[in-house]
């Protein structure tokens, strides 16, 4: 595998792993005796937390920094908001807690994929043709 | 005179620094590093900033005269071998970017890898790397710093408090605090987002 797939591979897998386990532990955690907007707001926190601890700090010891902890920031915090605000509602499913969970993962690398495609590279105005 | 609390914290940061940062990060950045680092000159007087346990090391040229500071004894310590094993002419010294004991003017060439980060006054650390920079001499940087779009700023910035308590801050404007600190800054170049950014810039006096 070169360094390339490692890094694709590394990406996927742990925005879909711990997009899944937030969901499963905010399905677990809350239920409909939380108001909804605790619950979004506690889930947010604790999906970070939980997301972090695992298995955020295990992938990103092999697969990077940065590059890995913007979008599992963001998988973390949505998906501990979402499933949260469900479970505040209604007994959620852990498995479709799961599933749910790993495809806002997905949707949450392809948007830092698509960001970063924008932003990255020479920033303009700070280019002196005459350097080099 | 050495930020004590800052040597503290680096030296306790020591024992895992490897283990923390030595193999994702390391390996996606190295590209980026080589190319950085390919800007270091044999003809030149270079200062490496923040040597740290001595990552770096196996990315710079050959046969070069590099002088590297660090404010903790104990990543020094642990940079040992690895400067031992460089192919070039590399000391290594304890100090302070706030306050540096070199002459005005001794250097040609300055580089950091993800060092102000973690300086405590980083206007003031990159006014002494002017300092002991020559007229017209370069200063090359790859650091991580804030970001200005939305959601990573507010996450940078809710991050920042309890990660300098264990290391480096989040969401500094290191771009502007080389343009504060009196550089001309030549080129930015963003290498994940605006988060990870090469910068180069020349010391004009």
């Amino acid at each position: 595998m070169d360094d390339g797939q490692y890094f694709l591979f590394g990406d996927y897998a742990t925005c879909i792993i711990s997009g899944a386990i937030v969901g499963v532990f905010s399905a677990w955690f809350f239920d409909p005796s939380w108001g909804m907007i605790s619950a979004m707001l506690v889930g947010m926190l604790l999906g970070m937390i939980v997301g972090f601890v695992f298995p955020g700090s295990i992938c990103l010891h092999y697969f990077g920094l940065f590059e890995l902890m913007v979008p599992l920031m963001i998988t973390t915090m949505l998906v501990g908001m979402v499933v949260s605000m469900a479970a505040s509602m209604f007994e959620v499913n852990p498995s479709v807690a799961a599933l749910s969970g790993a495809f806002i993962g997905i949707f949450s690398l392809r948007f830092t994929y698509r960001l970063n495609d924008r932003i990255s590279g020479v920033v303009p105005g700070y280019w002196d043709l005459n350097y080099d | 005179m050495i930020d004590i609390k800052n040597q503290n914290k680096w030296d306790r940061f020591s024992f895992g620094y490897d283990l923390m940062v030595a193999s994702g990060a390391e390996k996606r950045w190295k590209p980026t590093k080589l190319s950085v680092f390919s800007a270091m000159k044999k003809d030149k007087k270079i200062l490496f900033m923040a040597l740290g346990t001595g990552l770096d090391i196996e990315l710079f040229p050959p046969k070069l005269d590099i002088t590297a500071i660090d404010i903790s004894p104990k990543m020094l310590a642990r940079a040992k071998d690895r400067i031992a094993a460089y192919d070039g002419d590399l000391k290594a010294t304890i100090m302070d970017v706030h306050d540096l004991k070199f002459e005005d003017n001794s250097f040609d060439q300055v580089f950091t890898a993800c060092t102000f980060c973690s300086v405590p006054d980083p206007v003031n650390g990159l006014k002494s790397l002017k300092r002991v920079l020559k007229p017209g001499g370069e200063l090359h940087m790859f650091e991580h710093m804030g970001s200005s779009h939305f959601p990573m700023n507010l996450m940078m910035k809710a991050m920042s408090p309890l990660a300098s308590m264990v290391g480096p801050a989040m969401d500094r404007d290191t771009v502007g605090n080389v343009k504060k600190s009196g550089f001309k800054i030549v080129r930015v170049e963003n290498i994940y987002m605006d988060i990870v950014r090469t910068v180069s810039a020349i010391a004009e006096k």
